[in-house]
């Protein structure tokens, strides 16, 4: 078994301050190269499997393919560190990384290719940053702006387009003109019925007929935006535009947007399945908090509790750059055994005296800037304006998720603080089971707010899924007399959303802010790209 | 004989059980006791325990209208839930409201025990909309697009059944049919059921909407029939379907009293009616409690009960009576 020494020049050849290994080499001489697990995402268990030849280079470096030689052949170290950073970016990918897609051949098992999706400037940059430290510059990307073409009917999609123009759209092309043949997509497309204004004809017409100047719009704006971000495109990296016919994005009336930025990754093909293990051995034996990994391709130095960074928080508000907001620090005082701390203009809250940014921590922090709802340019911009709206909240369709998160919060606050109420959003594919849930209990389903995605009003309903929602996961238990309603939601499966007091957010995020940037943005108040 | 539409067909009289429903309704009624001496109660507990205690022992043993008038009313206004009820869920300052069901259970009870009836069509009067459509906006301001489909035809058929008790005084009922078939078959069982009822009930069922038949047979399983169809689950904006792969529709004693009742009413043929009635005794006659629940794609624990007072009372009246 080899060993570690410490401030081992680390992965990208800075010094890091390690935490553990990623034991590739090791790992996959173990399992005779075959990588296999479960994703569990959006209440599906899926399996993914994996069979590579790796074979040592120089440098205490392997080359890794799979073993039918298909895919790309990646040079990296056979044993990885890790840093929080690392640690870090994998909560990040846990929240807005893709997991596979499934087979349509063989239901319930995946094929994995890397990418991630966030359109957040910082997070991108970061993003990019850590993918070019694991995998050097054998990878490239293609950052792709995808966008429901209804965007160009009406608002400001609609001005950028009629000034591509010259300031007027030309005169509407019939459809049979623009494509004298339909593919099966545009067939499938004028059959489906829509609760939209205007014909499906027209909406096709509008798509073929502008396709290319709005695609060209999308990847000059893309362009632009990554410029801003100072990310530096290498000689293989894209950008492109995907546009999709109106409506059938998520655009609920023209003029609405539907944007989405995906991160793909070149030079990774047939490795995804690698990655995942990674990731999920990783999060396993953060949320377990034991020193190897159920498969042992993560061996942590320690305990991963025992790790990381130690903060007196004391000290932490009173003069680092990542503790003061809009130049304003809070007063702390100990009385008694208790931490107290107030913000300008906020309420006293108690908080845990001595902090350890452990991997558990990280991971969280990751996960939350994906994941949580507190609007992201606001966690970027706290640091020279005042910030709106920083409230914590969190959702997610697994209870890891959640469990990291609360475990997170508990690092700095009382249990009791750590979580105010829950409740279960419901996308509208399952509205028909909320129906059936209802007449189950003799009542219909009353939907609550102007379109209907507020508070459910049917208290049978929300009661009747609690059970649900504590079986499913476990960690919200202790919270079980918190649990406020059901919530109807546009998309998804039914999961879980937790929120703390507002006032928790300028304790937390400021420490989750130095725990992901503190490596590569010294000084906060400057360093980090603002809308 | 007193009529209860929520399940077509239930005599409400001393009735013959079988024993499983029999142990379980006595476990469900001993279960509620215990929150109604907590005041904890809903309206749909009153309607159901009225009914349970009607068939256990010939009549209701409890003082259903007294819990009614003491923890479920305000401002002279039906609740839908007590004030302890509404505690169950956190800080959840909505459980005071009046929606039509809670307006409908207080009526019908009234009615079924012969009390001292109040002038509950004045209330609905109030609740009908510019749009034809019965509800209360006080409950929730949503608008009439984004409510479900069996919402607003189950007010409807409340508030019609309500109403016609005063023949309809003052109501342009033209209004009422024209809201009640201005959506096209919906393609939920429970939606058109209540639509069906609603329009008897307005003396119009010759407007009901088409394709009811190929609705029923889509909604068919195997035991009897499931609420909704997994495969016409279509996004409302994108007009795609959903990814439905994982999705299952289960068997609802509920929902098959409501198909059958729409098929004896529509022109099904016999053969196929009598087959899907002995289907479905067939299954309650071998598990009278094989009621499942609903899952979240892969997820083990239920969502939701599979077994509900409703359904169990369901499951009894298809074995009476079908």
């Amino acid at each position: 078994m080899r060993t570690s020494s410490l401030n081992e020049v680390g992965i990208g050849g800075y010094m890091c301050d390690k935490l553990g290994w990623i034991l590739i080499e090791d790992f996959l001489a173990k399992t005779k190269g075959r990588v296999i697990g479960q994703v569990r995402s959006d209440a599906r268990i899926r399996t993914y499997s994996a069979n590579y030849k790796f074979e040592e280079v120089a440098d205490n470096r392997i080359a890794i393919q799979r073993i039918d030689g298909s895919g790309d052949r990646i040079e990296i170290k056979s044993r990885i560190p890790i840093d929080r950073e690392l640690v870090a970016f994998f909560g990040l990918y846990d929240g807005d990384g893709a997991k596979g897609a499934e087979k349509p051949t063989s239901p319930g098992f995946i094929h994995v290719n890397v990418s991630f999706s966030q359109r957040e400037p910082n997070l991108v940059r970061f993003a990019v940053d850590q993918f070019r430290r694991l995998f050097s510059h054998q990878i490239s990307f293609t950052f792709s702006l995808g966008e429901d073409s209804a965007y160009f009917m009406a608002g400001s999609g609609l001005r950028q387009l009629e000034n591509h123009y010259g300031g007027q759209l030309p005169d509407p092309i019939p459809l049979q003109d623009l494509r004298p043949i339909l593919t099966p997509a545009d067939k499938r497309y004028l059959e489906e019925p829509r609760r939209v204004h205007g014909t499906n004809e027209e909406h096709l017409a509008f798509y073929y007929q502008h396709k290319e100047i709005m695609q060209r719009i999308l990847t000059e704006q893309k362009m632009k935006e990554l410029r801003s971000t100072g990310i530096i495109l290498e000689k293989f990296d894209r950008v492109t535009a995907s546009l999709r016919r109106p409506f059938k994005k998520g655009a609920r009336e023209p003029g609405g947007s539907s944007r989405s930025d995906e991160l793909h990754l070149g030079g990774l093909n047939g490795l995804g399945e690698l990655f995942l293990k990674i990731m999920y051995e990783l999060g396993e034996s953060i949320l377990t908090n034991t020193q190897q990994s159920p498969q042992g391709l993560v061996r942590w130095n320690d305990c991963p509790s025992n790790l990381g960074e130690k903060i007196d928080i004391q000290d932490f508000f009173a003069n680092n750059p990542y503790g003061s907001i809009d130049n304003e620090r809070p007063v702390l005082k100990i009385c008694g055994t208790e931490l107290r701390g107030q913000w300008p203009r906020s309420i006293e809250r108690v908080l845990k005296p001595n902090f350890r940014v452990d991997p558990l921590f990280a991971y969280a922090s990751g996960l939350y800037l994906a994941e949580g709802a507190t609007p992201k340019n606001e966690l970027f911009a706290m640091y020279s304006r005042r910030p709106k709206g920083l409230s914590v909240e969190f959702t997610c369709s697994e209870d890891e998720g959640i469990s990291i998160m609360l475990k997170a919060l508990s690092h700095i606050f009382p249990q009791k603080d750590v979580m105010k109420a829950w409740k279960i959003k419901v996308g509208s594919q399952y509205f028909p089971e909320l129906v059936t849930i209802g007449l189950k209990h003799g009542v219909p389903m009353l939907r609550g707010g102007n379109s209907g995605d507020g508070k459910l009003r049917t208290m049978e309903i929300s009661l009747a899924l609690k059970s649900w929602a504590l079986e499913s996961f476990p960690s919200i238990q202790p919270f079980a007399d918190r649990y406020s309603h059901v919530e109807p939601t546009g998309a998804g499966v039914a999961r879980v959303h937790f929120w703390a007091s507002s006032s928790l957010g300028k304790w937390l995020f400021p420490l989750m802010m130095y725990t992901v940037f503190h490596g590569t943005v010294t000084n906060p108040k400057e360093g980090f790209i603002i809308d | 004989m007193i009529e209860f539409p929520f399940l077509p067909g239930a005599r409400i009289e001393a009735t013959q059980l079988n024993k499983a429903h029999r142990l379980w309704i006595l476990k469900w009624l001993a279960e509620i006791e215990e929150g109604i001496e907590q005041f904890e109660v809903s309206s749909s507990i009153c309607l159901a325990g009225l009914i349970a205690e009607t068939w256990i022992y010939g009549r209701p043993k409890t003082d259903w209208i007294g819990i009614m008038r003491e923890y479920l009313e305000k401002d002279d206004l039906p609740l839908a839930y007590s004030e302890e009820y509404g505690k169950r869920l956190f800080k959840f300052n909505q459980w005071k409201q009046s929606p039509v069901h809670a307006i409908y259970a207080r009526w019908w009870i009234e009615r079924t025990i012969e009390a001292e009836e109040r002038d509950w069509a004045q209330t609905i009067k109030n609740y009908i909309q510019p749009s034809g459509w019965i509800y209360n906006p006080d409950v929730s301001l949503t608008n009439t697009k984004t409510r479900m489909r069996t919402e607003l035809f189950m007010s409807m058929q409340m508030g019609c059944e309500i109403l016609k008790t005063y023949e309809f005084e003052g109501i342009p009922t033209d209004r009422l049919v024209a809201a009640t078939i201005s959506i096209p078959c919906t393609g939920y069982v429970s939606a058109e059921y209540f639509r069906y009822r609603a329009l008897q009930f307005l003396g119009a069922t010759e407007q009901m909407v088409t394709g009811i038949e190929k609705t029923l047979n889509k909604l068919q399983i195997q035991q009897g029939f499931a609420d909704f169809s997994v495969e016409d689950k279509i996004d409302d904006y994108m007009g795609s379907k959903k990814r439905i792969t994982r999705d299952v529709a289960v068997f609802s004693p509920i929902a098959t009293l409501y198909a059958l009742s729409l098929a004896c009413n529509l022109s099904v043929p016999k053969d196929l009616i009598e087959e899907w009635k002995s289907r479905v005794k067939t299954h309650l006659n071998n598990d009278p409690l094989g009621i499942p629940a609903l899952h979240m794609r892969d997820l083990a624990p239920e969502f939701g009960d599979g077994q509900t007072i409703y359904e169990v009372l369901a499951a009894a009246v298809l074995l009476q009576t079908h």
